[in-house]
C-alpha cells in the first residue's frame, strides 16, 4: 500500500464518508494536481473514474489463465481417460466430453484463481514487510484518505485545499 | 457506508410517461386482431398443434411478465439501491398478468388436445400421481398461480404508484424504504420487505410445480426435479433481456428525462451476462447427469429433442441463450454500447421462445417442423396484447419511480 508514492513528500488528508472523498479527488484533480492516491477500506463506487486510473490490465491476465487451465484440465482428463489408461465407464466413449466438462471448468477456476491471487502479489510488489508502517490504522476501518504529493511549491497549497474540503485531519508525509 | 438520509447529489424531475408514437398502439391492435382471428382459424383447422401453439406463446409472454414480478420482489428483498431507476419498466411487464389470468382460462379447454394423461383411459403407475394430475384439480392450480402471480403484481405497482403521487403532493417519502431503522438497532424489513420474502418462498413453489403441471407432464412418465429451475433461469434471463431491452429504447428516445444512467447499462449488462451463465449451468447440469446416468426413462426426453433435426435447435439454445452473450458481454467497455445491448437482449428474447419451442414442440412432432402459420399467428395475438398492457401502462404514468427515497442515490450511482 502507498510504498512508491509515499517516499515523496505528500499531504495525506483523511475523510469520514466516501462521498467527502470523491467531492476531494474531484476537486484536487480540477486544481490541477495529479499522481493522486486514494485509501479506502473498501472499493468505493466512481473513485478509480475520478482519480483518472487507467484500466487495469489484470482481467485480460485473468481471461489468460482461465483458458490456459481449463485447456489444461481438459487434456490432461483427455490424456488419462482415452491414451494412457482407458477405463471402460458404463459403456461411455473414452474420450467423452459431457463428463470432462465439470472438471475442466474447476482446472480453470483453480489456476485462475490462485495464478490471478498471485499475479496481483508480484505486480504490486507485496512482501512480507516487518518494517511497513501503515499511513494510519484507521484506514482499514472506517476513514478515507486521499494522499497528494507535493513538489516544489511545498505542503501550503495542497494542505489548505483539503482543509477546504472538509477533511478531517491533514497530515504532512516527508519523504 | 452511504447514508441514505443525507442530501443526494442529484435532483430528481418527473419525466411524466411515456409519449409513443400514435401508430404503436394500433400496430398493437392490429397484431393482436390478426393474431386472434388466425388462432381461432388455427384450433378449428388443427386444434392439436393449435393448442401447443397456445401453449409455447401463452407461456412466453406469462414468463416475460413474471419476471417484472420476481426482478421488483427482489429489490425489495435485497433492499437493492441498483435497481430502483428502472424499476418502473419491470413493474409495467407485471401489467400483462390480468390478461394472462383470461389466457389461462381458455388454456384449460386445451387440455385434451395437449396432454396425454387427459384422455380417458390413461393410467399412471402411481394413484398419488393419477390424483394430481385430474383436469379439474389442475386446472383449479393453474387459476390459483396465475391469480397469486396477478394479485402480487398488482399490489406492487399499486403500492409504487402511491409513493408517486405522495412525492408529487410534497410529502416526505422517506419512510417508504424496503429496511427500516427502528430505534437505530440495525436494520429490519419492513412490510414490504418481509411480503417481498413471503412471495419469493411462494413463487418458488407455485412456479416450479407450474413448470411441472404445464410444461413437464407433457410426457407424462418422464421426471426430473430441475424442470422448475430450469424454466425460471430462462425467466430470470429473458427478464433482464427485456428490461434492458426496454431501458435502451425508452433512454434513446428521451422518455427516461435522464434518470437512467450509463452505469444502469453496466450493471444491467452485468446481470445478463450473469444469468447467461447461470442458464447454461442449469441446462447442462440437467443434461449431464441424465446423459452420465444413462436409464432409458429419463434419456428419452433428450433423445426426442436431439435426433431428426431438433439437435440443431438445441444447440442454436446453446449460443443464443449463452455463447453469445457470454462472450460479448464480458467486456466492461462494450457494456456501454447501445447497438450491442439491444442486439444481445434481442437475442436472449429471441432464444426463451425458441427454448419454449423446443422443450414443447418434439411432444408433438418427432421431426423438426418451423413454427406455421398458426403458431406464428398465436405469437401475434399475445404480442399485440402484451404490447399493449405494457405501453398503455407506460404512456399513463411516469416512466421512472420518481416518488422512491432511493431514486437519487440510483441514478448518482453512489450505492455501495
Amino acid at each position: 500500500m502507498l510504498k512508491s508514492k509515499a517516499q515523496q513528500p505528500a499531504v495525506l488528508g483523511i475523510f469520514r464518508t466516501p462521498e467527502t472523498l470523491l467531492e476531494a479527488v474531484r476537486e484536487a484533480r480540477e486544481k490541477g494536481y495529479r499522481g493522486l492516491d486514494a485509501v479506502s477500506p473498501y472499493p468505493v463506487h466512481g473513485l478509480p473514474e475520478a482519480l483518472g486510473l487507467k484500466v487495469s490490465w489484470m482481467p485480460r491476465v485473468t481471461k489468460t489463465f482461465f483458458f490456459v487451465g481449463a485447456g489444461l484440465g481438459f487434456y490432461f482428463e483427455y490424456w488419462t481417460m482415452a491414451v494412457t489408461w482407458p477405463i471402460n465407464v458404463a459403456g461411455k466413449p473414452f474420450f467423452s466430453i459431457p463428463a470432462f466438462m465439470p472438471v475442466t471448468f474447476e482446472c480453470g477456476i483453480l489456476l485462475t484463481g490462485v495464478l490471478t491471487f498471485l499475479t496481483l502479489f508480484a505486480a504490486d510488489r507485496l512482501r512480507p514487510n516487518p518494517g511497513f508502517k501503515a499511513l494510519d490504522p484507521r484506514l482499514t476501518n472506517d476513514r478515507f484518505a486521499l494522499l497528494i504529493p507535493t513538489g516544489f511549491e511545498g505542503p501550503k497549497p495542497a494542505s489548505q485545499l483539503l482543509q477546504e474540503v472538509g477533511a478531517l485531519e491533514v497530515h504532512e508525509i516527508r519523504a | 457506508m452511504s447514508s441514505l438520509h443525507e442530501a443526494a447529489v442529484v435532483k430528481i424531475e418527473d419525466p411524466g410517461p411515456a409519449r409513443f408514437a400514435p401508430g404503436l398502439r394500433r400496430f398493437w391492435i392490429a397484431a393482436a386482431a390478426v393474431g386472434m382471428v388466425l388462432t381461432a382459424v388455427g384450433l378449428w383447422a388443427n386444434p392439436q398443434q393449435a393448442w401447443h401453439g397456445y401453449l409455447i406463446n401463452y407461456l412466453y409472454f406469462l414468463i416475460l411478465s413474471l419476471a417484472g414480478v420476481f426482478l421488483v420482489a427482489l429489490e425489495y428483498v435485497t433492499s437493492a439501491t441498483w435497481s430502483v431507476a428502472f424499476r418502473r419498466l419491470a413493474e409495467s411487464l407485471t401489467r400483462y398478468l390480468p390478461i394472462a389470468f383470461v389466457a389461462t382460462i381458455v388454456l384449460l379447454f386445451g387440455f385434451h388436445d395437449l396432454y396425454r394423461w387427459a384422455q380417458p383411459g390413461y393410467h399412471f403407475h402411481r394413484a398419488s400421481k393419477q390424483a394430481w394430475f385430474n383436469i379439474r384439480f389442475v386446472g383449479a392450480r393453474a387459476l390459483i398461480y396465475v391469480g397469486l402471480w396477478t394479485l402480487f403484481g398488482w399490489w406492487y405497482v399499486r403500492r409504487s404508484l402511491r409513493v408517486d403521487d405522495a412525492w408529487r403532493r410534497g410529502e416526505s417519502t422517506a419512510g417508504y424504504q424496503p429496511r427500516r431503522t427502528p430505534g437505530g438497532f440495525g436494520k429490519l424489513p419492513s412490510p414490504v420487505g418481509r411480503l417481498s420474502a413471503g412471495f419469493m418462498v411462494l413463487f418458488a413453489a407455485t412456479f416450479t410445480l407450474a413448470a411441472f403441471d404445464w410444461v413437464m407432464s407433457l410426457e407424462p412418465r418422464w421426471n426430473t426435479t430441475m424442470y422448475g429451475v430450469y424454466l425460471f433461469a430462462g425467466l430470470f434471463e429473458a427478464g433482464w433481456a427485456l428490461v434492458l431491452l426496454l431501458a435502451v429504447l425508452l433512454r434513446r428516445r428521451g422518455m427516461l428525462g435522464g434518470l437512467l444512467r450509463d452505469h444502469q447499462y453496466v450493471d444491467l449488462a452485468r446481470m445478463l451476462h450473469a444469468f447467461s451463465i447461470f442458464m447454461v449451468y442449469i441446462g447442462f447440469e440437467q443434461y449431464m447427469l441424465i446423459w452420465y446416468a444413462n436409464y432409458p426413462a429419463e434419456t428419452v426426453f433428450y433423445h426426442q429433442r436431439i435426433v431428426n433435426g431438433w439437435g440443431w435447435v438445441f444447440l442454436f439454445l446453446l449460443f443464443a441463450k449463452w455463447v453469445f452473450p457470454f462472450t460479448v458481454l464480458l467486456h466492461q467497455k462494450i457494456r456501454r454500447n447501445e447497438k450491442v445491448l439491444l442486439t444481445m437482449a434481442g437475442l436472449v428474447l429471441v432464444g426463451e421462445w425458441v427454448d419454449l419451442y423446443w422443450l414443447i414442440m418434439p411432444s408433438f412432432h418427432a421431426h423438426f417442423v418451423l413454427p406455421d402459420w398458426i403458431v406464428l399467428g398465436e405469437f401475434l395475438a399475445f404480442l399485440g396484447l402484451f404490447g399493449l398492457a405494457v405501453t398503455g401502462f407506460l404512456s399513463k404514468h411516469s416512466t421512472v419511480p420518481v416518488g422512491d427515497p432511493r431514486l437519487a442515490h440510483s441514478v448518482a450511482g453512489d450505492y455501495l
